[in-house]
């Protein structure tokens, strides 16, 4: 289930707030944790025992660490946590990179080795990452083992952030699960989030998405070099209002239960640097593996080369995190080798250009590694590429792509327009100066973008989720 | 997170953006008369005291005006929300389920029976999501505030529809299905051989988003049928009569060839393809002079369904020929049902009134006629030949049409049985380009 769809809204959401809102304080973690649960098998009826059996797993070995270590069992507490560990990593690397394994595996050698791709349990990616984040948390004695089982089921399942984020670490919820603060008032700003994020989804996204799937079909020698660019920025508008979109919406869902999750997108393409702008994209990805991967690796204070080791180790890990495919490491390893050079060589360089050349700097290089990302292959990225710096025998211009420039323009303008502060801070500005009415004007737009919204939903034939893969 | 932090999330984000320099350089444009230079004398420093004052109670009535109207942002947009989903799931509650939808011309999702195999493998929840999204309240109002939003957004498709000059739909044209095409053809170049004594003839009839460059969105990127179509002449072989109407269609671009709200041609296109081909279809001395009779003028076809734009409305007409003699019996073997006409009458009661040529597509169709031309008509077809065999009657005495998509039987009795004399595949492109029936009605494998 995704939460732009029809049912979502007007059947699962309705009969879950009800539910939330009628049972009181004491019983609204358990309520949670079981509408989470059909959340969950509703898309993934089979999958669910995998899930089960996760929540299950990392409580028993939270709580078993955690009595290790008050016994001075240092040893057994290590072997354990080592473990919980494997077993984590183990199951998303079975049930997502065992096919990509095989595959290059049956590359190599000599005979082939017969394998079945698996159908990869939605949201696997996020919630395991969660459990690791409490596993090794508990291990460090930074934060207590969960005794609730509840509450534990919770953390890892409760659906706002289940299948595509934000990635909460346990530390950051671990109050919250005992005591939060549930009042309208709260229930209204996740509303407001939460149609912020639905607009983005609905809106923007789909209705971008569906230039770029257009250009995207279009044969690769076909392709003239203004179309490719149209479709690159198609892209790049897309995936940010869909994963964007996903977890505003998530956080409104999450404040209307309660909850606070931190941002996980601050706009981003805003940036006026590589190393800015992974500051501000998916920002609980980002510190998760500074958390778990960078700094205990050492980060960046160790010798020069084994930061730079470091950087790659978390870079090539970031992107296969994002799919098991070469284009996905490589999209990673661009990455790596471009914050290198940003940290190392540019510099200085860098903070002597003007503001618009650093912004262009940035968003043409995140433009070209989205190639690597939407690609089917290696290959089709390099062809890609290749048109977009007119390498092929395609013309520069032709009609279609200005048939889609101009189909495509508002939505465009818009998109670009809201994908900086401008926009959000002038209708804040408006909705909280002087003069009557402005405040319900204000709330008539949320209104208009629900409407709007539904009306997209209701005709969805188009309604992708791009972080469902993940 | 403080009181005040929380009042101003909004501008967090420039602050984080520009650490604190700039928002102090904001907040004193707010306040014009910012107090910055504080050296200098004693009586400037008292003033520029009051000025800190005075400055700092606006900014104080300021957030808490701030602050009011947030809250009432928030509780205004939580009452919004809470009535907005009580309000429709209390409609959708009383609303009966329908089953079927005129307007887009389709049978609506049911609610799904539960049962344990279907929980296990997802198909209950995902067919409980079609029908909560078909039998939403006010489905039809909801698609058209869909549309009308796309028409304001300067869009030029609507699910694989193109939006045309002079409300014509035109449907996206179809990529080739290769494997199955060169399947095809192998086929009917190997049935050719197999019966290389009777005459073939092959048409592919363009589609409307190929020949009608008149009413085209600006720009729109269209496949080259031209070149699909020389493709296909290339490797259909020896024998066959290749029949080429593209020039003749685009000539006639104005005339009205193609529904503008189905994805057929009008029986005016139908009629203009004919009269180009009836020489090399050798049939002497063909009809000139028809009757023109308008059977409906509220005809909106496929394309408006799909794309949900419902404007216009298209007229069908059927042709009778003067002056020659046209009596047959039509029989259906399907149904066992034989008539004297080649319309259906009852098809104009129903939504896709286009089926009023032979009530739509059947395996089999074996149409008797009085004509004394020994020519019988083997005719491998899809529904563009519907509105096509209304121009063949007179010249045949036996028209035998075989639709591959719907028949099973064995080909070859039919060719001994009726003595046929002649073979005319008649196809639209977009249908011929996808179809992976018609080899194993020819018996690709001798």
């Amino acid at each position: 289930m995704i939460f732009s769809s029809i049912f979502f809204l007007y059947v699962f959401l309705p009969i879950t707030l009800l539910l939330y809102f009628l049972t009181p304080r004491q019983g609204k973690n358990f309520i949670l944790l079981i509408v989470s649960l059909i959340f969950y098998a509703w898309g993934e009826p089979v999958y669910i025992v995998l899930m089960l059996f996760s929540i299950l797993f990392n409580y028993l070995t939270g709580i078993e660490i955690e009595a290790y270590h008050e016994e001075w069992e240092e040893e057994k507490a290590k072997f354990c946590f080592w473990f919980a560990v494997a077993v984590n990593l183990g199951l998303l690397g079975f049930f997502k990179y065992y096919g990509f394994f095989l595959e290059n595996l049956n590359a190599i050698l000599p005979f082939q080795i017969p394998y079945k791709e698996l159908p990869l349990p939605i949201g696997i990616s996020f919630y395991t990452f969660q459990t690791l984040s409490y596993v090794i948390d508990v291990y460090l004695e930074k934060v207590e083992a969960q005794k609730n089982p509840i509450s534990f089921g919770l953390y890892v399942a409760m659906f706002p952030q289940l299948i595509a984020g934000p990635i909460v670490q346990y530390s950051d919820i671990e109050k919250q699960l005992k005591k939060r603060k549930v009042s309208l008032l709260k229930f209204g700003e996740g509303t407001t989030w939460f149609l912020r994020g639905l607009g983005k989804k609905v809106l923007l996204a789909n209705n971008i998405g569906m230039a770029f799937d257009a250009i995207a079909a279009i044969p690769a020698d076909e392709r003239s070099v203004v179309c490719a660019w149209i479709g690159c920025l198609a892209y790049t508008m897309q995936i940010y209002y869909d994963f964007s979109g996903y977890s505003d919406m998530a956080i409104g869902l999450g404040k209307m239960f309660g909850f606070e999750f931190l941002k996980n997108f601050d706009y981003p393409y805003t940036s006026k640097s590589i190393t800015e702008f992974w500051r501000r994209w998916h920002i609980s990805l980002g510190s998760w593996f500074r958390e778990y991967v960078y700094i205990p690796l050492g980060g960046n204070r160790v010798s020069t080369l084994k930061c730079i080791r470091n950087i790659f180790v978390v870079w090539i890990l970031t992107g296969f995190w994002h799919g098991a495919a070469w284009n996905f490491i490589v999209w990673g390893l661009y990455y790596g080798v471009l914050l290198l050079i940003e940290k190392y060589i540019l510099k200085n360089f860098l903070e002597k250009l003007s503001g618009f050349l650093k912004h262009f700097y940035t968003m043409f290089l995140v433009m070209i590694g989205w190639v690597f990302f939407f690609s089917g292959s290696l290959g089709e990225a390099w062809s890609y590429l290749g048109t977009m710096f007119g390498k092929s025998a395609a013309p520069f211009f032709d009609a279609t792509a200005r048939y889609y420039l101009k189909s495509n323009l508002w939505i465009l303008l818009a998109a670009i327009v809201c994908a900086t502060p401008v926009a959000y801070r002038w209708f804040r500005s408006f909705a909280f100066s002087k003069g009557k009415h402005k405040v319900g004007i204000s709330v008539l737009l949320y209104g208009a973008v629900l409407l709007l919204s539904t009306a997209y939903l209701v005709n969805a034939t188009y309604n992708p989720f791009l972080y469902f893969r993940f | 997170m403080g009181n005040t932090q929380r009042i101003y999330t909004g501008r967090e984000r420039d602050r984080s953006t520009a650490p604190v320099k700039k928002s102090t350089t904001r907040q004193s444009t707010g306040a014009k008369s910012a107090p910055k230079k504080s050296a200098g004398a004693a009586g400037t420093a008292r003033r520029t005291n009051d000025k800190n004052m005075r400055y700092a109670q606006r900014k104080e009535r300021r957030r808490k005006r701030i602050r009011a109207r947030m809250r009432k942002q928030y509780l205004l947009s939580a009452l919004l929300l809470i009535v907005s989903l009580t309000v429709v799931v209390a409609a959708n509650g009383i609303k009966k389920d329908t089953d079927f939808s005129p307007t887009e011309n389709r049978m609506l999702a049911q609610k799904p029976e539960m049962s344990w195999e279907e929980m296990k493998d997802g198909s209950f929840m995902s067919d409980y999501e079609s029908y909560v999204s078909d039998q939403f309240i006010g489905r039809d109002w909801w698609i058209s505030l869909k549309l009308f939003s796309d028409r304001l957004l300067g869009k030029k498709e609507s699910n694989g529809v193109y939006l045309g000059q002079e409300q014509y739909l035109m449907e996206v044209l179809s990529t080739p299905d290769e494997v199955n095409v060169e399947r095809n053809l192998e086929a009917i170049r190997n049935f050719r051989q197999k019966h290389s004594d009777l005459n073939f003839f092959f048409a592919m009839i363009p589609n409307a988003a190929y020949i009608l460059t008149d009413y085209m969105p600006k720009d729109a990127p269209v496949r080259d049928q031209a070149e699909d179509m020389r493709e296909i002449k290339e490797n259909l072989g020896e024998g066959i009569v290749f029949l080429d109407v593209t020039d003749t269609l685009r000539a006639h671009q104005a005339d009205g060839i193609y529904y503008k709200t189905d994805h057929h041609w009008t029986s005016r296109g139908a009629y203009e393809a004919f009269a180009a081909m009836s020489d090399a279809l050798l049939i002497e001395n063909p009809a000139t002079e028809y009757e023109i009779y308008p059977v409906t003028d509220q005809f909106s076809g496929t394309l408006a369904s799909k794309s949900g734009y419902r404007k216009a409305t298209d007229t069908i007409e059927i042709y009778v020929p003067v002056g020659v003699t046209n009596d047959y019996v039509v029989y259906y073997p399907d149904e066992q049902k034989k008539t004297a006409s080649l319309y259906d009458r009852a098809s104009l009661d129903q939504k896709d009134q286009y089926e009023v040529f032979f009530g739509g597509n059947h395996a089999l169709v074996d149409i008797t006629t009085t004509c004394t031309e020994d020519r019988c008509l083997l005719l491998f077809k899809d529904s563009y030949a519907n509105s096509f065999v209304q121009f063949l009657t007179p010249y045949f005495r036996e028209i035998v049409m075989v639709d591959p998509r719907y028949y099973y039987e064995d080909i070859e009795k039919i060719i001994s049985s009726k003595g046929v004399t002649d073979v005319l595949f008649l196809y639209n492109a977009n249908t011929f380009l996808e179809d992976n029936s018609l080899a194993d009605v020819l018996g690709s494998e001798s």
